[in-house]
């Protein structure tokens, strides 16, 4: 990829990011003018970076958006919230493009199709450029507005209605939606104003300024029959009767082609972007050509691949709609698109001025230390007191151990991105996945200004997308069960995050009607996944868990499963390559509760030393109050527990060397030497024979065998070789 | 009344709307522009009352009793921040 589509990527995304708050932020409060500024900037920004690398199908589109906003700012009123979400709309395609030339390096082939159909929607909006929407309305062929409204409900139409009433028409005593409502076989109708700056100030009520587009699956015959009194006002196109697939012309033929090219691409960046893309452009091209039977099957086997996160049904449904024989299906299988996804750490970050000029300084104070131990070798060279050498080297040491802290400390700020950077996202997502199945859901955020890695809060948008669209698929119930229920007929998912000691904790709760353990069990066991007996034998938390397995999500269960399982398996993949863990938490009738816990960085983690049972282990600094010791008689025995007074408090006492198996007696010592440790919120203690040292560690989570071995954290080569164990404090204490 | 506008709460259209309500309708959603329309108990909906409510873009509180409002009608109104009550 060549410097410049690099520079035009990063410059996009921010772009793209910044105008997305604006209007999102505009949403909440649409007089904002300011948020209006900043949007059209970004937007006219965007527009002059499309020409810089000839990306015209991009620029046309922005220039329509440009001018929608233009107009919003010059306008008095508050900006219109289906302008806000067109805009949105095109941001989203953009995004989509931008992914795609992320793979490929090209300006991406579906781009022209797709920025024809944005403008003509992006033009339905415009409420204040009357030019251009009459042009819109006239020039742009009413029936190409109809098929872009009415999507697969196209396909079945025969007849399609243009419906002009006369301005007077009310005033005649007509009404002419009572007219259309007598139309037989009526699919769609979509409404439009003939005068386009019309608003609630200046219309007039009297008036007629309807514009009325409906598809109907009557022949146009009888449709004419029942618009007869309305006959110089309307307009009747008869539809052709869909085409066969084969005869698909070369045009389609040929981005239909592209598609797939682009499905075969082996380069993991976006996947499931490109897979959304490449399925949407498919099913525009074949509705296109007439033919709704295959586009509605593309579709279908696009949702496919995006749920089991496999290009293989959709590359097998183009193939299929361009009369290729099926590729061996072995080519793609979900396993290996799940390894071709690894965690890709972006390429380029923009950074806060101050945490540079931070790194700046200390490198400045590195240098004064360098210099300094300069000065103290000089002094052992020049046959100087050793002993006043070794106390200028020693301080040195502890000069520049301190900044080498500071230093990485610095280093990992400048990683470290807010998550509201990829939950900002999410908020339309869910509403227009909800909108999709007909349900009504609000998503509420907590805590997206807790921070994490950059590389873990970018790789999570996929796995957090995936689980919230099971919440809204499969976890929030339809409107009647709701209602059955005594629930909220408006279904909530809350989104949460928050910062635990040395981990990020997110949760997805949806208020839902939970996993019907039962049923999980019955798919686990027609899948092959256990055995009956393994089954019977689980509790229903386990059970429950089986979502995650892999292999327990097909196509096939989308419909059919009450609960959920859409690509868990991929989730939990995505979670642990990032060194965390996922479970799940369900009340029948109540909900679910997707857990995350994810590590703060994937870099450095602070733990101390401490001796139990003659063998080293490690806790993790940030879980460590104090250390102390305390008097043997001070402790006493609670129940089989034991507890001591720490100010006022009782703090339960757990031997460490004990709980580990590890056989000891240490009644014997009058003393015992105490970590006060916060796990999960509360306080907690474990004695320890000996405290050892605080050391950076790079830490690696257990994995195979001993992955499930509760209470270890991890573990971290010494310097000397040896494996130091590190400790989970919150599992040792449950 | 079939267009009925209280101090708070949605402004609410019942029964049969007629031409002749397109009017009230319009003085009372400029009279209150935070309003949303509560259509729920509407039978029928004359195309100038349908006018007044696409220009207005208000929120919406449905579904309408009628089947024509509720599967025709409905969707080709502005369906942002919409929603259905049971």
């Amino acid at each position: 990829m060549n410097e410049f589509v690099e520079q035009f990527l990063l410059e996009c995304r921010e772009l793209v990011a910044q105008a997305t708050d604006d209007l999102i932020a505009l949403e909440e409060n649409p007089g904002d003018r300011e948020r209006i500024d900043s949007t059209f900037r970004a937007f006219h920004t965007l527009k002059g970076a499309a020409g810089i690398v000839e990306f015209a199908a991009m620029g046309r589109m922005l220039h329509v958006a440009e001018d929608l906003l233009s107009a919003a700012r010059a306008s008095a009123t508050a900006i219109r919230p289906n302008v806000l979400s067109e805009c949105l709309t095109a941001l989203d395609m953009l995004s989509r493009w931008l992914d795609a030339m992320e793979g490929s390096g090209e300006v991406p082939p579906a781009a022209e199709a797709e920025a024809d159909q944005m403008i003509a929607r992006l033009a339905l909006t415009s409420d204040a450029a009357p030019v251009a929407v009459a042009a819109a309305v006239d020039d742009h062929d009413w029936l190409e507005t109809l098929r872009t409204k009415a999507g697969a409900a196209f396909s079945q139409a025969r007849t399609a209605i243009r419906y002009r009433p006369d301005t007077d028409a009310y005033l005649r005593g007509e009404d002419p939606l009572a007219l259309i409502a007598g139309v037989p076989g009526l699919l769609q109708i979509a409404l439009g104003l003939r005068d386009a700056t019309a608003s609630l100030a200046t219309m007039d009520p009297y008036a007629s300024a309807l514009d009325i587009l409906a598809l109907s699956a009557a022949g146009s015959d009888d449709v004419a029959r029942a618009l007869a009194g309305a006959r110089d006002q309307v307009a009747l196109r008869s539809l052709a009767a869909p085409a066969a697939a084969t005869a698909a012309p070369e045009m389609a033929r040929t981005l239909l082609s592209a598609q797939l090219g682009l499905l075969q691409e082996t380069s993991p960046d976006g996947f499931l972007g490109r897979l959304a893309s490449a399925g949407r452009s498919a099913v525009n091209v074949l509705r296109h050509v007439g033919d709704g039977v295959a586009a509605d099957t593309v579709a279908t086997a696009a949702d496919a691949a995006i749920a089991q996160n496999s290009a293989a049904p959709l590359v097998a449904a183009l193939e299929q709609a361009l009369g290729i024989a099926a590729a061996p299906p072995a080519a793609v299988t979900p396993d290996a698109a799940l390894v071709a996804v690894p965690v890709v750490a972006p390429r380029a970050l923009r950074v806060d001025m101050d945490r540079i000029d931070a790194l700046v300084k200390l490198s400045g104070e590195l240098i004064v230390v360098k210099n300094a131990i300069g000065h103290v070798a000089r002094l052992v060279h020049d046959g100087s007191d050793p002993g006043a050498a070794a106390a200028a080297l020693r301080r040195q040491h502890a000069l520049f151990e301190r900044l080498a802290a500071e230093l990485q400390g610095a280093v990992l700020r400048i990683r470290v991105l807010p998550l509201r950077t990829v939950f900002r996202r999410f908020p339309k997502l869910v509403r227009e996945t909800a909108v999709s199945v007909g349900k009504t859901v609000r998503l509420l955020t907590e805590g997206d200004a807790t921070e994490a890695d950059a590389t873990i809060v970018d790789a999570l948008f996929e796995p957090l997308l995936h689980v919230l669209r099971n919440a809204v698929d499969h976890g929030i119930e339809d409107t009647a069960r709701r209602a059955e229920a005594g629930k909220s007929t408006i279904g909530t998912i809350t989104l949460r995050a928050r910062r635990d000691a040395d981990s990020v904790m997110i949760e997805i709760e949806d208020d839902g009607g939970g996993i019907d353990a039962g049923r999980v069990r019955e798919v686990a066991q027609a899948r092959g996944i256990a055995g009956a007996e393994v089954l019977d034998a689980m509790t229903d938390a386990e059970a429950i868990d089986l979502v995650f397995a892999a292999g327990f999500s097909t196509a096939a269960t989308v419909t059919n499963l009450s609960g959920r399982g859409v690509g868990m398996d991929s989730v939990r993949t995505a979670v642990g390559q990032l060194g965390g863990q996922v479970s799940i938490d369900s009340r029948p009738g109540q909900g679910t509760i997707v857990r995350m816990v994810l590590p703060f960085s994937l870099m450095l983690t602070r733990v101390m030393t401490v001796e139990a049972g003659g063998q080293s282990f490690a806790l993790p600094l940030d879980t460590i109050i104090e250390t102390t010791i305390i008097d043997r008689d001070r402790i006493t025995a609670i129940g089989a527990g034991r507890a001591f007074a720490l100010r006022d408090r009782t703090v339960p006492l757990i031997d460490l060397a004990e709980t580990l198996g590890l056989a000891q007696d240490t009644s014997q010592k009058p003393h015992a030497k105490i970590v006060v440790m916060s796990a999960a919120g509360q306080l907690g203690a474990l004695e320890v024979d000996r405290l050892g040292e605080r050391m950076d560690v790079m830490l690696k989570p257990m994995e195979g065998l001993l992955g499930g071995m509760r209470g270890v954290a991890g573990t971290t080569l010494l310097g000397d070789g040896r494996v130091l164990v590190v400790l989970d404090v919150a599992e040792i204490f449950q | 009344m079939t267009v009925t506008s209280t101090g708070t709460g949605p402004i609410r259209l019942s029964g049969a709307c007629l031409a002749d309500d397109a009017e009230p309708l319009l003085q009372h959603l400029l009279a209150r522009p935070e309003a949303d329309i509560d259509w729920r108990d509407c039978e029928v909906a004359h195309a100038a009352v349908i006018q007044v409510m696409l220009v207005a873009q208000r929120r919406l509180v449905g579904p309408p009793r009628a089947e024509f409002l509720q599967r025709l009608i409905s969707p080709a109104l502005p369906q942002r921040a919409s929603f259905d009550l049971p």
